[in-house]
């Protein structure tokens, strides 16, 4: 309900409103009608105070002005934008209190157009953000500088460390894996002729260790192998490319299915945006996840694979703590519904195993799994969701820096 | 050093249920704002309330800006707060842009999650000049952090010698730092800036939990359309458009928030969404 000014008020030299709790006008003086160029009263009057506020200043109004008054009674030099009749706009500064009358509450509010002092202030504001900034900077600067050169040094450290142990790597994984296989398989030839050669006269005992030691000599050489093989993922065969994971994933799902000789699977895959990545290596990832999912399948049940992907933001930074660069990596979900056996539970064990080489002989499927990951800077890890689901999630970013 | 999630986030724990209900506060508040709501609810849930970082009593010096350059910082301290109370099946109510935040989180970690309640939420405050209205151009953004620009100088003018001028009263001092809610206006600053130029719209169909949208029927902040866009882009959600107005339900029209949230959490179906 509209009250009559004093005529006081309603020649103050400044704009004068009441409005109630509810953010209602309830009288306007005739000072703030002319300069917002309206003609009456009636045209404010009962109407929410924001019909008189740009938008930003509505929002300014509801997340801070209103709250400040609800919760302190007043508030005393709020900058405002009032919006005219016609859209034009008005910078004022804004003092308000609450007055308590019969059981209601209602708020008295003076504005002050400030538009000559606003540009003087919009000046003060721009020089003081520029000598902020460029203190910030320098402070930036310095401080970055500092640690930059830390991280060189350290980092060059790390560099001539790591290209010695690569060094050795190297050297160790041609002596193991290759130079090692010649005089194994010379042992196997030897082992293997005083098997033919002793059949009759050596006792059963001593064949038995001839049998063992060739056995044995079989496993090395597989071994070896593996490890070359393993070794080798170190060193892409192909550069970076986008890549079609959705052609990658049905082929190489296909092939392991074929190469299992079993029936009964089949792949739901969601429609998965390109990744940049090693061509070759991301399809042995996806052919050693499916036949790792394969192999450890229930028994006589159907396996449906079923495959999702989003684009989470992550940090970049997986190594430096407390530093964030966020880039958009895809989030692939591979679930199998038929995990009520001991079987997911090795799988799981198995891919969240930390220790790469160790897994190469018996596992290594899982290894390379990790190790294809880890080369375009991702994740993998297993889990059973619940007794039914074993599920497989694996971090892509979608594209690889440097 | 990484710092306690609790400690950082000045966690609170209360209520005698075992269910987690977690409350995220939205922009330009403190947990102090779910005063009104979290009572309600004491008896049958475990209630946790936190500050965001820059946000009520949190530790400031935790601020990252590069951190919380986007939501998603915002949304790795809300999973830091479940693991480290181990908390599962947690019920998240969020107010404004904490929708959004709980909507990364809940992304990232389905399996933590049972249920959002998300009270004015927007998915992307600006119009993208096609076909969706988020309520603001970007020119009305730019003007908001101009306003905020000009009034911090206010802010510091005023809530200082407020507190200056009664030294024997230093439950007053305490009392309005708990109630002016950003503490820092240069946090709270960027904070508008990432709220306002956020666009989640790509987020919305990876959301595996069930979510209830609680529209205001008159909200600024978050206009009709946005909650109807919200409706329709995310699975297994529903929307209830309040007879509150405003964007603070929570603190206008505590009652029918509470009955609205009562009455989801009972007729909503327990579902993990099938396959």
């Amino acid at each position: 309900m509209s009250q009559p000014l004093p005529p006081d008020l309603d020649t103050l030299p400044c704009g004068f409103i009441t409005f109630t709790d509810a953010a209602i006008i309830q009288s306007v003086n005739e000072t703030l009608i002319q300069l917002l160029g309206y003609s009456q009263k009636a045209e404010l009057e009962n109407k929410n105070i924001e019909t008189i506020f740009t938008l930003a200043s509505c929002l300014f109004n509801q997340t801070h002005f209103q709250p400040l008054l609800h919760l302190q009674g007043k508030a005393s030099e709020i900058f405002l934008t009032l919006k005219c009749k016609d859209g034009r706009t008005i910078p004022v500064i804004c003092n308000a209190t609450r007055k308590l009358g019969d059981g209601t509450a209602m708020y008295h509010c003076i504005f002050l157009p400030i538009e000559e002092r606003g540009k003087y202030e919009q000046e003060l504001i721009q020089a003081r953000k520029q000598a902020q900034d460029a203190l910030n900077e320098n402070q930036e600067l310095i401080a970055a500088k500092k640690e930059l050169e830390a991280y060189r040094i350290d980092l060059d450290r790390r560099i001539s460390h790591l290209s010695q142990v690569n060094e050795d790597m190297g050297q160790f994984s041609k002596v193991a894996s290759h130079d090692l296989q010649e005089p194994i398989r010379k042992i196997a030839v030897w082992s293997d002729k005083m098997i033919v050669q002793g059949k009759d006269h050596l006792s059963e005992d001593t064949l038995k260790i001839l049998r063992n030691i060739h056995k044995e000599c079989r496993r090395l050489r597989m071994l070896a192998m593996k490890l070359e093989k393993y070794i080798s993922l170190n060193k892409p065969a192909d550069s970076l490319t986008a890549l079609d994971l959705n052609d990658i994933i049905r082929n190489e799902f296909e092939a392991a299915t074929a190469q299992s000789g079993q029936t009964g699977i089949t792949l739901n895959a969601a429609t998965l945006t390109v990744v940049e990545g090693y061509q070759t290596q991301i399809k042995q990832l996806f052919y050693a996840l499916f036949e790792n999912l394969i192999r450890f399948r229930a028994p006589s049940q159907p396996l449906t694979i079923r495959i999702t992907g989003q684009i989470e933001k992550t940090n970049s930074y997986q190594s430096t703590r407390e530093q964030y660069r966020y880039i958009d990596t895809l989030k692939i979900s591979l679930e199998t519904n038929d995990g009520k056996d001991a079987g997911s539970k090795e799988f799981v064990y198995l891919m969240n195993k930390k220790a790469f080489i160790e897994s190469v002989e018996l596992d290594f499927g899982f290894a390379s799994c990790r190790k294809i990951v880890s080369n375009h800077y991702g994740s993998i890890s297993a889990a059973t969701e619940n007794e039914y689901t074993t599920k497989v999630t694996l971090f892509l970013p979608l594209r690889q820096i440097g | 050093m990484i710092k306690s999630a609790i400690f950082r986030n000045n966690v609170k724990v209360s209520g005698r249920g075992t269910r987690p209900m977690l409350f995220a506060h939205g922009f330009g508040c403190d947990q102090n704002m779910w005063r009104y709501i979290t009572p309600a609810f004491e008896e049958q849930f475990k209630i946790i309330t936190f500050d965001y970082v820059g946000a009520g009593k949190s530790d400031i010096t935790a601020y990252n800006s590069e951190k919380y350059s986007d939501l998603t910082g915002y949304a790795q301290d809300i999973l830091d707060i479940c693991h480290e109370l181990n908390i599962k099946d947690v019920v998240l109510v969020a107010h404004s842009v904490s929708g959004m935040i709980g909507l990364i989180a809940a992304n990232k970690e389905p399996s933590l999650f049972s249920r959002l309640v998300l009270v004015g939420p927007s998915p992307c405050y600006i119009n993208d000049g096609k076909d969706y209205i988020g309520g603001f151009e970007r020119k009305d953004i730019q003007e908001l952090l101009d306003t905020m620009d000009k009034n911090y100088i206010g802010w510091a003018n005023f809530l200082g010698p407020a507190i200056m001028k009664n030294p024997d009263r230093p439950e007053l001092a305490a009392e309005l730092t708990e109630s002016f809610c950003s503490t820092d206006p240069k946090i709270a600053r960027q904070f508008a800036e990432v709220t306002f130029f956020s666009d989640n719209r790509r987020d919305l169909s990876y959301l595996r939990v069930p979510s209830l949208i609680l529209q205001c029927s008159d909200d600024l902040i978050a206009p009709l359309s946005v909650g109807d866009y919200l409706h329709s882009h995310l699975p297994n959600s529903v929307l209830k458009v309040m007879k509150a107005t405003g964007h603070c339900p929570h603190l206008s029209a505590p009652r029918e928030t509470i009955e609205l949230i009562l009455q989801y959490l009972k007729t909503a179906v327990i579902s993990h969404i099938a396959p």
